[in-house]
């Protein structure tokens, strides 16, 4: 008799402890994205002109009431961004912008304002020989994943190893390309107007 | 005994989850911000086409150019807003004192006339220094200008005038 109850017992406990592991096995798991495991290097962001403004006066230097004004790629006036990150990793690009160009003194009175995003990851040699080949993204989408360095054929590598002692992973440069549209220009009183816009580049991680 | 054991067994899994649980963070992240800016202009042009031509003129005490009808007034074209209406504001007076020795004057009454367009004989006169017109479906404005010089007062020297016009949409 006592046996049979400290079989039961046993039982109980047993059962327990399974399904105690079952209900811990999912925060148990440890997953890691290899994508994250690029070792000691960073991604470098860096912008192409000394100073990196969408000037959109540049292009057309009096913008009035009624007109629109349109940076395209190919314009001078396009605003570019040089991206250094090791090879065969993917970057998440994100920009992130207002939809108005805001007057200083009037929060109030705005410019539409819609920023365009292009990127080139075929290793051009600098800006200018990336805007040939750049991949715009239609209207509106302002996130992009690609690879830092795009294969041109065949299967994609395997997956990085970690990096072990002095190793240095070489790395290769993207270029990405900021440009848009303003307006149409309203009613609006004359002066300056201004948006910032957030320029986000990460690996991206498949979690 | 076994009974502590499986005890122990299950507290510790229970508090394991916790610990074990492992993520790696990625923190290597760029970010950088610009700028987007515009500066918008009142677009109401104002071009000098002619200069008011003085040298032309017969030397005499008075030097008379009408607006509307000498053909050395000066000429400026506005452009602007289609159909908006706009005011000129100009200097009407002015005496003109010689530079240099401050001895000479000179008296000078300015007048304007306005078309649509270039034809100076269907322009409306301005007599006083102040109007209201309506750009054309164009955006057009002529202004002709046109002055009388009083000279009898003047002795040789040089004189300089700050003739003032001022557009602005209303």
């Amino acid at each position: 008799m006592s046996t049979n109850n400290t079989y039961r017992n046993h039982l109980f406990y047993k059962i327990l402890v399974v399904i105690t592991c079952f209900i811990s096995q999912v925060s148990m798991a440890q997953r890691i994205s290899f994508s994250t495991w690029t070792g000691s290097d960073d991604i470098v962001l860096n912008s192409v002109m000394a100073s990196p403004e969408l000037s959109f006066n540049l292009k057309q230097p009096i913008i009035t009431s009624g007109t629109t004004v349109d940076i395209n790629l190919v314009d001078n006036q396009a605003i570019a961004f040089r991206i250094e990150a090791p090879e065969n990793f993917d970057l998440t690009v994100d920009i992130d912008a207002p939809m108005f160009l805001t007057f200083a003194d009037d929060p109030l009175k705005t410019i539409p304002f819609q920023v365009k995003l292009a990127y080139n990851n075929m290793l051009p040699g600098n800006e200018l020989a990336g805007k040939a080949g750049a991949i715009e993204l239609p209207l509106g989408f302002t996130n992009v994943t690609f690879p830092v360095d795009r294969r041109t054929s065949g299967a994609p590598n395997p997956v990085p190893t970690p990096l072990t002692g002095a190793e240095v992973r070489s790395k290769s440069a993207a270029y990405i390309y900021i440009y848009g549209i303003l307006g149409p220009v309203g009613t609006v009183p004359a002066g300056n107007y201004m948006a910032e816009i957030t320029i986000n580049v990460s690996f991206t991680s498949y979690e | 005994m076994i009974h502590r054991i499986l005890l122990l067994l299950v507290l510790s899994s229970c508090l394991s989850t916790e610990s074990i649980a492992q993520t790696i963070k990625d923190s290597r992240k760029a970010a950088l911000s610009v700028n987007a800016t515009a500066t918008i202009m009142n677009n109401l042009e104002m071009l000098t086409i002619r200069n008011i031509d003085l040298i032309s003129v017969v030397k005499s005490k008075n030097i008379m150019i009408h607006s509307m009808k000498s053909p050395f007034a000066g000429l400026f074209k506005i452009t602007g807003n289609p159909n908006a209406r706009i005011r000129i504001t100009f200097l009407q007076r002015e005496t003109l004192i010689e530079s240099i020795e401050g001895i000479g004057i000179i008296k000078a009454e300015y007048n304007l006339s306005t078309a649509f367009n270039d034809f100076q004989d269907q322009s409306t006169l301005i007599d006083i220094g102040e109007a209201n017109f309506e750009l054309g479906d164009e955006g057009l404005l002529f202004v002709f200008v046109g002055a009388n010089l009083d000279l009898s007062a003047a002795l040789p020297g040089k004189y300089q005038s700050e003739f003032t016009i001022e557009l602005e949409y209303i």
